[in-house]
């Protein structure tokens, strides 16, 4: 009997004390041969470089376009019966600087948009791409465990859609140039972008491994982001608003008022563009203010758009994963089982006679 | 006696590579396997026969650890296909090398990158890969073709490439689904010589295909399946034993007689225990002093023993005794009804 003779943690090693699942997590991105052949296929195949040229010449027509709007609209400006020019008189930086935030920010939101439109693309053939090429039973027959294919093949578009992100970076670092960016925005912005790229991957993997072919596997991967950022939530704030309106539906305390708006500010945080724009703008204007809380006193204790925003997609990351590995185990384990199943399985290895 | 250098094959014998018991897989209305018994020993090579849509894709997916039986036990090399438990799969998924009927490859990939993937796929220790990798491909000669992409390979190295990739954690089984399919009769002569080399290194290797002839060679065993019920299965002799009506083909070499004795050689023939029909082939140019016969006999071995005996007797003027080599597509048309599922 051949045994288990999967890579085994050390004894006494800090991965015990760790969480199962992290450290599940990290020797499945450890021992995974997954995301090499991925990379390795999507980089020898022009398709890798055409997908970069595109992205990278799409962000740099859209920030060239940016860049000229904000300079010229506000080269002047009125204070009083005053005409100012920012660049000019040198005694009004904060508004060079506030220039630089929203250009990175116009950029980021570019981003973004282009990733959803881009995401499906990469993670939604992964594994229906496997089905299409007929090599899906011999990997399923491999010693990699469901969650090692999901994760290996998540990390290797992910990995991708990174690549594309940091070739958007000279463009975004534009705004270096004119200033006014804070840390916290421009933390704020990359932990949006990266956990923006899991939710896309994991959507993708998860249509992936329910459907047999890639275009079907992409189509729905697209029309559940375009449903999940866009539709729902707009539906959502809209139907909300008519609902609870001034003098519509229903009446109103200030209370209840309070409950509605911030009701409101988790729907709209399920998209990362209005959760990146709103954090940014909390940033800006309220002295004090952190991307995780935000609050001139100790009672006004809420949180930013963009923490919202890593809450909701935590979840939707898990449900999609959760999904996608079930679908890609073609045995389930006992774990997955119900109770009744493992109770009649129970004592059937017998030696052969 | 025993040694612990040479282990006796008692125990190694007692233990079946595959045991099947009422295996049956329904799609909703449809049956597509149905309550399958079969023991296959190891070192065995073992002819799955039936027509296409029969079940043995069903059967050998279920043996592979890709599909859940509806019904029934199975156990390959000891462990028990119904048994979830992670170690007991992975156990089982290290002892099966799994080829199936359509040889899905990797674009953009080289022979060596892809041997090497499923070498890491199976945790094969990474200083052990390169020189793991070099043997297969000398074993499957594909040595010069190492650093060129898949792609770029013919159809039967293709086959050859995937063989060495379901060796690659050496495997005790091998279930391979109609791995001749599309290949050219120099690429089938060399994978049967492969497949013969694999089986006397021990490996026991279950094959399926429904072109008969390129079994025939090569199978100590066979299981003939059809509308998903496993009508035999066993030794190619035992089942040719079992099958009373079987009829043998008899080939002699006579010394030639005068023509009008030839009807009365014909009667002597055809009046031999248990012989059905006699008739002369041909005359050979290149052997001018010797005439061929070919005698159509019902029975088993005791009868062609009393069929020689008899011409013996009879003062045949006999060279050579020699009966014909068994066509498993003769017993594959004795065994099942022509369905087709």
């Amino acid at each position: 009997m051949a045994g288990n003779i999967l890579p085994q943690r050390e004894p006494g090693s800090r991965l015990e004390i760790l969480p199962r699942l992290i450290s599940g997590g990290w020797q499945s991105l450890r021992y995974n041969p997954i995301i090499i052949k991925e990379l390795r296929y999507r980089m020898r195949s022009w398709h890798g470089l055409v997908d970069l040229a595109t992205f990278s010449l799409l962000l740099s027509i859209f920030g060239l376009i940016m860049y000229n709007f904000y300079q010229s609209s506000n080269r002047l400006y009125y204070l009083g019966n005053n005409a100012y020019n920012v660049y000019a008189t040198g005694n009004q930086p904060p508004r060079s600087q506030e220039l630089g935030s929203n250009y990175f920010i116009a950029i980021v939101v570019a981003q973004l948009f282009l990733a959803c439109i881009l995401a499906p693309s990469f993670s939604a053939p992964t594994i229906a791409g496997e089905k299409e090429r007929q090599t899906y039973d011999v990997l399923l027959v491999t010693l990699l465990r469901p969650r090692d294919i999901i994760i290996g093949k998540l990390f290797s578009s992910l990995a991708y859609l990174m690549l594309v992100t940091i070739a958007g970076i000279p463009v975004a670092s534009v705004a270096f140039l004119m200033g006014g960016l804070e840390p916290d925005q421009l933390v704020a912005a990359i932990v949006v972008m990266l956990v923006t790229g899991l939710v896309l991957g994991s959507i993708g993997i998860y249509w992936s491994s329910a459907m047999l072919r890639s275009t079907a596997a992409s189509r729905n991967a697209f029309i559940n982001i375009l449903v999940l950022y866009f539709v729902l939530p707009l539906l959502l704030v809209y139907g909300l608003n008519i609902l609870f309106q001034p003098y519509g539906v229903f009446e109103l305390s200030v209370y209840a008022e309070n409950d509605l708006k911030d009701t409101l500010m988790w729907i709209s945080s399920i998209n990362p563009m209005y959760a990146i724009v709103d954090t940014n703008e909390i940033l800006k204007n309220r002295a004090g203010s952190n991307i995780i809380f935000f609050g001139n006193t100790p009672g006004e204790f809420l949180f930013t758009p963009a923490s919202r925003f890593l809450f909701i997609s935590s979840g939707i990351i898990i449900i999609y994963l959760w999904q996608a590995i079930r679908r890609v185990t073609p045995l389930r384990m006992e774990s997955q089982k119900g109770p009744e199943a493992v109770k009649n399985k129970a004592g059937t290895s017998q030696p052969l006679g | 006696m025993e040694t612990l250098e040479q282990p006796s094959d008692s125990l190694e014998t007692r233990i079946l590579t595959v045991e099947t018991r009422h295996l049956s897989k329904s799609y909703g209305q449809f049956q597509a396997v149905q309550d399958i018994s079969l023991e296959i020993e190891p070192g065995a090579i073992y002819g799955f026969i039936g027509p296409n849509g029969a079940g043995k894709t069903t059967t050998m997916r279920i043996l592979a650890t890709l599909l859940e039986p509806s019904q029934g036990e199975a156990w390959v090399c000891g462990l028990n296909i119904n048994d979830r438990r992670v170690d007991n799969l992975v156990a089982l998924r290290a002892c099966i090398g799994y080829m199936p009927d359509f040889i899905g490859i990797y674009d953009k990939m080289t022979c060596y990158e892809y041997l090497e993937f499923f070498a890491a796929a199976y945790y094969i220790d990474s200083k052990r890969r390169t020189g793991l990798i070099k043997d297969l491909l000398q074993l499957v000669d594909l040595t010069d073709k190492k650093d060129t992409y898949i792609e770029g390979l013919s159809r039967g190295m293709t086959q050859r490439l995937a063989l060495a990739r379901t060796l690659i954690h050496d495997p005790k089984l091998l279930i391979l689904d109609e791995p001749a399919s599309g290949l050219d009769p120099r690429s089938r002569v060399e994978l049967r010589e492969l497949l013969k080399e694999l089986s006397r290194m021990g490996k026991t290797i279950i094959i399926s295909s429904h072109i008969l002839t390129e079994l025939t060679e090569m199978c100590s065993h066979v299981g003939i399946i059809e509308r998903g019920a496993l009508l035999t299965s066993g030794k190619v002799s035992e089942i040719l034993g079992k099958l009373n009506r079987h009829l043998r083909v008899i080939k002699l070499l006579v010394r030639p007689v005068k023509p009008e004795k030839v009807s009365l050689l014909q009667t002597i023939l055809s009046s031999g225990p248990g012989v059905k029909a006699a008739r002369p082939l041909e005359n050979n140019d290149q052997a001018p002093n010797q005439s061929e016969w070919e005698l159509l006999v019902e029975g088993n071995e005791t009868e062609l023993q009393a069929l020689l005996r008899y011409l013996v007797e009879k003062n045949i003027p006999l060279f050579s005794f020699s009966e014909q080599p068994t066509n498993l597509e003769e017993i594959f048309l004795q065994v099942t009804r022509g369905y087709v599922s």
